[in-house]
């Protein structure tokens, strides 16, 4: 673990798109189960997303369901917590995640998603080009114009500071490292790649 | 993660409407709550029997009903965007690092998703002048109102290295709309900086056309 998080994201494993859409089609009553049983105090549900917000020791803590089909072949790993097998989440799929619905979709820039993507390229690059060679070309030269315009000290004045990062000169320099990641990716690829043609659920 | 004690001292005592504050995610959930009561009082219904408000778990706390909205009011909400000056900087009046090929088809595409049906629409050309303009007639501000009403944030995000427009030009078009959408605004605020901070734009920093 590089840092210490309060944000968790669930995946459903199944793969194929119907229980995605079942999920979508019966969010009201998914909504008031939450409410009934777990005490949730608001859940958005998105095409792709779906956020919960639960109270924690008065604050309120952020779940959030990916209820898109994986973007890399090999979305999760089997790891054994506590002599328990965990379908755990594999960083490649982790950071495509990060890159595709937050930074591209959702237009969302945070420093601990800058952050991850920075301390990847320094201790998991393997893992980073899988997540970055699923992002379509466009998307990336969109996610990295965007880089390109954060003001300077974006970083040091973000309401969301990074919690105890492991590494100060990837947290520090999130922004920068993100940007030659990108820049390198774009660079790497042919220049006239098409553009993929939105899927139904991103129209 | 969301402070409650803020939500709840916000729900009492809104914020004064500071045009340089930037609305905070525990001030859009107070809103959203108090708006759920005067919705509640205003058709004739009972808070203390819909649990809103104060008897309600995010206001009350934990031993009244749990409260639970259907929406994340941090999107729901209409919020103001930062002052024009707060993009004032650099960066923000960087062009695209790669020129787009065809804005104008970007613009069209624009025009024809989230104009539909308007009145002699723009073409794509003319949206994209709409939004590089410092002046607009009360029709171009009412067009581009329309499209910041319906925009999808990925296509907020394409009017960067598609459209070819900077940050400050699109935090202007915002402006002149007075577009309070809360995923537009949340989006152009993440490229506010406050005008003393380092970085901002001298008069002959900027490219040429960009005023």
């Amino acid at each position: 673990m590089h840092r210490p998080s309060n944000a968790a994201w669930v995946l459903p494993q199944a793969v194929k798109p119907a229980p995605y859409e079942r999920l979508f089609q019966e969010r009201l009553a998914f909504r008031d189960q939450l409410q009934r049983h777990l005490g949730a105090h608001a859940v958005d549900i998105d095409s792709g997303i779906a956020t919960i917000h639960f109270l924690q020791e008065d604050r309120l803590g952020e779940v959030t369901l990916a209820t898109s089909p994986p973007l890399t072949r090999l979305p999760a790993s089997s790891d054994t917590v506590r002599n328990t097998v965990v379908h755990l989440e594999a960083t490649a799929e982790i950071l495509a995640k990060k890159l595709h619905y937050r930074m591209f979709l959702q237009g969302r820039l945070v420093p601990r998603d800058l952050y991850d993507l920075a301390i990847a390229s320094d201790r998991d690059p393997g893992p980073l080009r899988s997540a970055l060679s699923v992002v379509d070309t466009s998307d990336l030269q969109e996610i990295h114009t965007q880089l390109h315009s954060l003001p300077e000290r974006w970083l040091a004045n973000h309401r969301q500071p990074l919690i105890r990062p492991e590494s100060q000169r990837a947290a520090s320099s999130a922004v920068r490292i993100t940007k030659e990641i990108i820049a390198d990716a774009l660079r790497s690829r042919a220049p006239y790649r098409p553009f993929r043609a939105d899927t139904s659920r991103e129209r | 993660m969301l402070d409650v004690a803020k939500i709840r001292t916000f729900y009492f005592h809104p914020p004064s409407d500071d045009p340089e504050h930037e609305t905070t995610p525990e001030e859009l959930w107070a809103a959203a709550e108090r708006q759920a009561v005067e919705g509640c009082l205003l058709r004739a219904g009972d808070p203390k029997a819909e649990g809103l408000g104060e008897h309600g778990s995010l206001i009350g706390g934990p031993d009244k009903p749990a409260r639970c909205f259907g929406f994340n009011p941090e999107k729901r909400l209409p919020r103001n965007p930062l002052p024009l000056s707060w993009f004032d900087h650099r960066r923000a009046h960087a062009l695209p690092p790669d020129p787009p090929e065809d804005p104008d088809l970007f613009f069209a595409g624009l025009s024809a998703g989230c104009l539909a049906g308007y009145p002699k629409r723009p073409s794509g050309a003319a949206l994209g002048r709409i939004f590089r303009a410092a002046d607009l007639t009360p029709v171009e501000r009412d067009q581009l109102w329309h499209v910041f009403a319906c925009i999808h944030t990925k296509n907020l995000v394409r009017l960067l290295a598609r459209g070819g427009l900077s940050i400050y030009q699109v935090a202007r078009a915002i402006h002149l709309s007075e577009a309070r959408f809360g995923n537009v605004v949340a989006w152009i605020n993440q490229f506010a900086a406050r005008p003393e901070l380092d970085g901002h734009a001298t008069s002959g920093a900027r490219p040429p056309g960009d005023r």
